[in-house]
C-alpha cells in the first residue's frame, strides 16, 4: 500500500491500454461511508484544464447553448480500470471505447 | 449518499474546527493505493509543504530552505485523518478542535513576534 | 434602524471608496489637458464599479463567504496563487501611491518636502489598523471623507455651462494628443474600477455578518454610493477644465492641482484641497493595506479578522505592517508619487481581466450564490468595460512609456 496526494495524479495525461491519449485527470468521484470514504471512479477530460475552470462555473443559459455532444464529456474511469503504479503515468487498463462518459448532474 | 467529488467538494476548501474557527484550507488530500484494492481517501493535509508542491518544483526547495532557518519547529505538513471529517458544503467541517493540532504553529510562532510590539492585544 | 444607519454611511462611504489620490490626479489632469472630454470614462467607470461593487456584497451576503474564499476554493491554488501575486503587485502600488497622496498634502500645507512626511505618515496609517476595529476605520474615514464635497461647492461657485459638460459625457475622439488622451482614459479607467475594493467590500460585508436580507440595502449603498463618489470626481474634472485647461497648464506636480481650487475659493482653497485630499489618501491607504492583508489571510486560511487584537490573528497583522513598509520605502527615497499614481491606474486597467473574470464567473456560479446570481445587464456592462480598459492598457501603456515625455 502507498499514500499518493492528489495533487501527484491530478492533471496528469491519461492514456489507454492502446497507448492512446485520453485526456486529463480532472476529478475524483468518491463513495461516503461511515467507516471509509472509497474512490469509485476518476474523471478522465479531453480539455481539462479548461473544464476544470469552467465546468461547475458557467452559468445554467450557457451550458445550455453549448453544444451537446458526447465527446465534450469527460471519460468516467471506474477505479478497477485505473492504473495508479507509476503516478506519472496513470493508465487506463481498456481501451477507452469501453469507457462510459460523465452524464452533466441535471 | 450521493458522491462526493473532491477536487470540487473538498480540495481548497476552508477548514472550520468544532469551534467554528478556521483552522486552514485542504491544500492537499492523501489517498492509500494498493494493486487491486480499491483506494481510500485518508487523510486531508494542510500547509506550506504542501502547497509549495502544488505550486511548482521550484518553490519547493526555497520553502525547505526558509522552514529550516525560520518559522516553528515541526515536520512537514498537518494531516487530518479522514474520520475527523464531519461535514461538507461551503466549508469543511472537523470535529478537532483547532488549538490541539499543529494546525496554528505558524500563527502562535507569529503571534509571538507580534506580542512584542506594543499595543498588539 | 441598523440597516437605515449602515445604508446611510454606505453613501458616505461611496466617497471613501471611490475618492482617493488616483481619481482625484486622473480626473483633475483630464480636465486640465482636454476640458470636459473625458467626462465619459469617468461616467463609464463609475457604472462598472457600481455593478461590481454590488456584486461583492451580494456574494458575501448569499455565500457568507468573501471573494477571495471564493476564488480560492472554486479555482484551486494554482490559479489563485497567480492572481493574487497579479493583484498583490497593483495593491502595493496603489497603497504607495494613497501613501504618498498623504505626504504630499503635508507637504503642501507646511512646504516641507514630502520625503520627510512618509515616516510619520506610515507610523499614523499603522497605528490606526493596528488600534482601531474595522467599523472606525470604514467609518471615520468616510465621514471625514465628507470634506470632499468641497469639490461639489467649488463647481457651484464657478458656474460652469451644463451643456458642454453634458456632452463631454458621450465619448469622442481626441484631435490632437491622441497617446495622452487614451493614457488619461486608461488611468480613469483604472482609477474607478479597483479590484481592491471588490474585495474590501466583501470583507466587510463579511466581517459585519450579512445575510440575504441585506441584498437591498447592498443594492442601494454600491449605487447611490458608488454614484455619488463619482459625482464628486466629475467634480474634480470640472474645476481641472473650468480652470487649468484654459491657461494651457499641464499637471506635472501636485501643486498645480491644489492651484486650481484657489480660483473657487481665494483664500483657504490650496488647504482644502490639502485636507480633504490628504484625509481621502489616508482612509484609501488603510482600505488597501487591508485589502492586501484579507486577500492573503482568506485565501491561506489564516485568522483573519481586523477585529480581533493583532496577536489573535497574528499573520493577518503581519501582513499589512509589512505592506505598509514595503510601500513606504521607495517614497522614502523621493519617488514621485504623482509618477506612481499613474503608472498604478494604468496598470490596474491592464490587469483587470486577471481579476475580474474570475470573479464573474463566481458570480455566475448558483453552488455560491443559490437564485442571487448575475442577470444578464451586470455581466454584460462589467465585462464591456473590462475589455475596454484592458485594450486600451495595451495599446496606451506603450504608447505613454514611448512618448511621454
Amino acid at each position: 500500500m502507498k499514500q499518493i496526494h492528489v495533487f501527484e495524479i491530478l492533471g496528469r495525461k491519461v492514456h489507454d491500454s492502446d497507448g492512446r491519449y485520453a485526456g486529463c485527470l480532472e476529478e475524483i468521484e468518491v463513495q461516503r461511508s461511515d467507516e471509509s470514504c472509497a474512490v469509485e471512479s476518476y474523471h478522465v477530460h479531453h480539455r481539462g484544464l479548461i473544464a476544470r475552470v469552467t465546468a461547475w462555473a458557467l452559468s445554467d443559459s450557457l451550458r445550455k447553448a453549448m453544444p451537446k455532444s458526447d465527446k465534450l464529456l469527460p471519460y468516467r474511469v471506474p477505479w478497477e480500470l485505473m492504473d495508479l503504479s507509476d503516478v506519472a503515468r496513470p493508465r487506463i487498463t481498456v481501451p477507452q471505447s469501453q469507457l462510459e462518459r460523465v452524464r452533466p448532474e441535471s | 449518499m450521493a458522491a462526493i467529488r473532491i477536487v470540487r467538494d473538498v480540495l481548497d476548501k476552508r477548514i472550520v474546527d468544532r469551534s467554528n474557527a478556521t483552522m486552514g484550507r485542504v491544500d492537499g488530500i492523501v489517498l492509500s493505493v494498493a494493486p487491486g484494492e480499491q483506494p481510500e481517501v485518508q487523510q486531508i493535509a494542510f500547509g506550506g509543504d504542501v502547497l509549495a508542491h502544488r505550486a511548482g518544483k521550484w518553490v519547493v526547495r526555497p520553502t525547505r530552505w526558509i522552514r529550516k532557518h525560520v518559522g516553528p519547529r515541526r515536520s512537514g505538513d498537518i494531516r487530518i485523518d479522514w474520520k475527523h471529517v464531519t461535514q461538507l458544503g461551503r466549508d469543511v467541517r472537523v470535529s478537532l478542535s483547532a488549538g490541539n493540532t499543529a494546525a496554528l504553529a505558524w500563527e502562535t510562532w507569529m503571534a509571538r513576534i507580534v506580542a512584542r510590539i506594543p499595543g498588539s492585544r | 434602524m441598523k440597516k437605515i444607519v449602515q445604508a446611510g454611511l454606505g453613501i458616505v462611504t461611496g466617497i471613501g471608496g471611490f475618492l482617493e489620490i488616483g481619481s482625484v490626479s486622473t480626473a483633475a489632469q483630464a480636465g486640465a489637458a482636454f476640458g470636459y472630454q473625458l467626462i465619459w470614462a469617468l461616467v463609464i467607470g463609475i457604472v462598472c464599479l457600481s455593478f461590481l461593487v454590488e456584486m461583492s456584497g451580494r456574494f458575501a451576503a448569499v455565500s457568507q463567504h468573501t471573494v477571495v474564499d471564493g476564488l480560492r476554493d472554486r479555482f484551486g491554488f494554482g490559479f489563485f496563487s497567480v492572481v493574487s501575486v497579479g493583484v498583490a503587485l497593483v495593491i502595493v502600488l496603489i497603497l504607495m501611491a494613497e501613501l504618498g497622496g498623504v505626504a504630499l498634502s503635508i507637504e503642501l500645507m507646511t512646504g516641507i518636502g514630502f520625503p520627510w512626511w512618509v515616516m510619520p505618515v506610515l507610523i499614523v496609517s499603522w497605528l490606526l489598523i493596528w488600534k482601531t476595529d474595522f467599523e472606525i476605520i470604514e467609518n471615520g474615514s468616510s465621514i471625514l471623507g465628507l470634506l470632499t464635497l468641497c469639490f461639489a461647492v467649488a463647481v457651484y461657485r464657478l458656474h460652469p455651462q451644463w451643456g458642454p459638460i453634458a456632452h463631454g459625457a458621450v465619448p469622442s475622439l481626441p484631435s490632437t494628443d491622441k497617446a495622452q488622451y487614451w493614457f488619461l482614459c486608461v488611468s480613469i479607467l483604472g482609477a474607478s474600477i479597483t479590484p481592491y475594493l471588490m474585495y474590501f467590500y466583501s470583507s466587510g460585508a463579511v466581517e459585519d455578518k450579512w445575510d440575504d436580507s441585506y441584498l437591498g440595502v447592498n443594492r442601494f449603498i454600491a449605487f447611490a454610493g458608488m454614484a455619488f463618489g463619482g459625482l464628486l470626481a466629475i467634480a474634480v474634472l470640472i474645476i481641472g477644465a473650468k480652470v487649468l485647461h484654459p491657461q494651457h497648464v499641464q499637471i506635472e506636480k501636485f501643486g498645480q492641482m491644489a492651484n486650481m481650487m484657489t480660483v473657487p475659493f481665494p483664500k483657504w482653497g490650496k488647504a482644502l484641497f490639502a485636507v480633504s485630499l490628504g484625509i481621502t489618501c489616508l482612509g484609501a491607504a488603510l482600505e488597501v493595506a487591508l485589502s492586501l492583508a484579507y486577500m492573503f489571510g482568506q485565501g491561506f486560511g489564516w485568522n483573519s479578522s481586523e477585529n480581533k487584537a493583532p496577536v489573535k490573528a497574528a499573520r493577518f497583522s503581519m501582513t499589512y505592517t509589512i505592506a505598509l513598509v514595503i510601500a513606504a520605502l521607495p517614497l522614502l527615497v523621493g519617488l514621485d508619487p504623482m509618477k506612481v499614481t499613474n503608472m498604478a491606474m494604468a496598470l490596474t486597467a491592464a490587469t483587470l481581466p486577471l481579476a475580474i473574470v474570475p470573479f464573474l464567473i463566481l458570480m455566475n456560479d448558483p453552488r455560491y450564490l443559490r437564485e442571487h446570481t448575475n442577470k444578464v445587464v451586470g455581466n454584460s456592462v462589467v465585462v464591456i468595460v473590462m475589455v475596454l480598459s484592458f485594450v486600451l492598457a495595451i495599446v496606451s501603456i506603450p504608447l505613454q512609456i514611448l512618448g511621454g515625455n
